[in-house]
């Protein structure tokens, strides 16, 4: 009777497994709590070192890009950038992290780049980081004056053409008050049209970068053509730097932007010379004889032209002091 | 018969027995409870300090980062304190205004030519980057006022802003005897203020790293503000300074010729505001210590 009792009373059983479910589920309630608590501790102490691991993998991609860009200025054109516009160029980073790298740059005036690097990181550490840098074109001296630069007489036929430089770049320096340039002593013959004007500056030797330190600063640089000695350039082109040790002489039609400078005379009376930058010749005078002869040319100061081809010879370099900052 | 049966489920002997095994079973949950709260304690005490450490250690190298210290930025750097020009805001100048610069407006992205990270105040000193052919400086002012001005297209010689920048405002600065305002137009600047970073103790008796900044109205440092903390004391070594030159080597403190400076060291060192329960590796004090090592670059030596 009573096993019959024990066996048919499941209320009784009930209770008894309710107790010991309750029990469970309290025990393990708390130990999911334990569990809940160390893995949110656990999380918040990685994120705190992923996110220094962020900052360190953003400045560095930063700092790639920016290095990048200045380490290599010809493959980025950094020469050629038009003044004041903002110009983007955009990294992937190497290694395993999502970081993209936008680095605009701006050409300002003197030569100035002001550079912003922007590293974002995407997945499931987020960030960005601006980092600016300011970097500069070397300067090896100030621009020519004229199209004509010359320590001894000039001697322009009725056939030269100054035409005047129309380019709209505040960064060149504007147009010029002369087209010819010599010094104190020496004269100007041809009829008449051009503007001349008599320098102590002509006689100066660091007016034409052939000082010994800016000698051996252009030496250095890879995008500047050195004569050592006489030269005839028969025709062609040129863009760029040209320095001839001795006397020029152009037999034939020749196009040329940038900056000639001889220390000998230049003669240039066979025609056809189209110039936009400058000519300079440090020949000393000498009687009668001319340092600069010309006929049927077109001579146009080009301000811009030779600040170009001096950023093409110079790549940039970071300014002195200032020139890294972190902006927020 | 079930009046029977309910009458054995409640004997004394029953009843004792649930009751102990239940009173054990409670014990344990209770031990447990209390040993997880203290374990619990404990990691957040150290995950407090963790944080603090990593606060200090974020925020001190971005300012002391860009210090120019070749410029003499660094004023005063010793083994507790460091008291240096910290780079507040950066722009190209913009255009000028009746005798002020207009700066470029801060707005997001790359293609910035502004940023700040507090508010131009009067007092502060703007350095005007000044190319020469013999060699480029930074020509420093003082700002005598600022003041948000209308928004609009840089001067042809500044940076060509894009049309959606024409509509954010520029902050206008006057300097005190500026060269003519037209020929800083296209030139960056910046803006420094000084600032003071060193360990002091606070109402709560606790050792914070403070930072002060500069207040030229009352030329003095304004209150100090805490970083973060609580660190040790200073005796105990709560932040330790350390300088080094360009070739490594150790500067002694307070550094006499600040200019040398190229490395910033700083160890930063904490315990847990309350003695560890329930984790080991505690110190005499029964407190768990943790420290943050930093070692800061100057990125502008030169």
């Amino acid at each position: 009777m009573s096993a019959l009792n024990r066996r048919g009373s499941p209320r009784r059983g009930a209770q008894r497994d309710g107790v010991a479910l309750l029990a469970a589920l309290a025990v393990l309630g708390l130990i999911a709590l334990l569990v809940v608590g160390s893995v949110a501790t656990t999380v918040l102490a990685q994120r705190s070192s992923r996110l220094a691991h962020t900052d360190a993998l953003l400045t560095a991609a930063a700092d790639y890009a920016l290095n990048s860009i200045l380490g290599d200025a010809t493959r980025y054109a950094l020469a050629d950038l038009p003044f004041g516009q903002s110009q983007a160029f955009t990294f992937a980073s190497p290694g395993p992290e999502s970081i993209t790298t936008t680095v605009n740059v701006t050409r300002l005036g003197a030569g100035v780049l002001w550079l912003v690097a922007k590293s974002t990181l995407t997945g499931l550490d987020q960030g960005e980081r601006r980092i600016n840098f300011i970097a500069r074109f070397p300067s090896v001296g100030a621009l020519p004056g004229a199209a004509i630069v010359s320590r001894g007489g000039v001697s322009i036929a009725a056939d030269v053409s100054f035409p005047s430089d129309t380019s709209p770049d505040p960064d060149c320096g504007g147009p010029t008050t002369a087209d010819i340039v010599v010094a104190p002593s020496a004269s100007v013959s041809g009829p008449g049209l051009a503007r001349v004007v008599h320098l102590e500056s002509a006689t100066d030797s660091t007016a034409y970068f052939i000082a010994a330190g800016q000698l051996a600063t252009l030496a250095n640089a890879s995008a500047v053509v050195h004569v050592h000695g006489d030269t005839v350039i028969a025709g062609g082109s040129f863009t760029g730097i040209l320095i001839v040790d001795g006397r020029l002489s152009i037999s034939g039609p020749f196009s040329a932007s940038g900056l000639l400078v001889a220390l000998g005379p230049v003669d240039a009376t066979a025609g056809g010379l189209a110039m936009n930058g400058a000519l300079m010749s440090f020949a000393a005078p000498n009687g009668d004889s001319v340092a600069v002869a010309l006929a049927g040319a077109s001579m146009r100061y080009g301000g811009c032209a030779i600040s170009r081809a001096f950023r093409v010879a110079f790549p940039p370099r970071p300014v002195r002091g200032r020139s890294w900052a972190e902006l927020f | 018969m079930l009046t029977a049966s309910t009458r054995r489920g409640v004997t004394l002997i029953e009843l004792i027995v649930a009751m102990t095994v239940g009173g054990i079973t409670l014990g344990l949950v209770a031990s447990i409870s209390v040993r997880e709260q203290r374990i619990f304690g404990d990691l957040a005490d150290g995950a407090m300090l963790s944080g603090q450490l990593r606060d200090a250690a974020a925020i001190l190298p971005i300012d002391l980062r860009a210090a120019a210290t070749g410029s003499g930025d660094v004023r005063e750097a010793r083994d507790t304190s460091i008291e240096f020009r910290g780079t507040i805001a950066s722009a190209v100048v913009c255009d000028t205004g009746t005798h002020s610069l207009v700066l470029s407006p801060a707005v997001a992205g790359a293609q910035s030519f502004s940023a700040a990270t507090s508010s131009i105040d009067v007092g502060d000193t703007a350095w005007v980057f000044t190319p020469a052919d013999s060699g480029d400086g930074w020509r420093p002012f003082r700002v005598a006022s600022a003041a948000t001005t209308a928004p609009g297209q840089c001067a042809t010689a500044g940076p060509r802003l894009s049309e959606a920048d024409q509509h954010a405002p520029r902050i206008a600065i006057v300097l005190d005897t500026p060269p003519p305002l037209a020929s800083l137009i296209g030139r960056p600047l910046r803006i420094t203020r000084p600032l003071r970073f060193s360990l002091y103790r606070a109402s709560d008796g606790g050792w914070y790293l403070g930072e002060r900044d500069w207040s030229a109205t009352n030329q003095r440092f304004n209150t100090i503000q805490p970083v973060s903390g609580p660190f040790l004391s200073a005796a105990q070594g709560g932040l330790v300074f350390r300088y080094q030159d360009s070739a490594g080597v150790a500067l002694p403190s307070p550094v006499a010729v600040t200019r040398s400076i190229a490395l910033i060291q700083v160890a930063l060192k904490g315990q847990t505001r309350a003695s560890t329960r329930a984790l080991g590796a505690a110190s005499a004090t029964g407190k768990r210590p943790d420290s943050a090592f930093i070692s800061i670059f100057v990125r502008n030596r030169r």
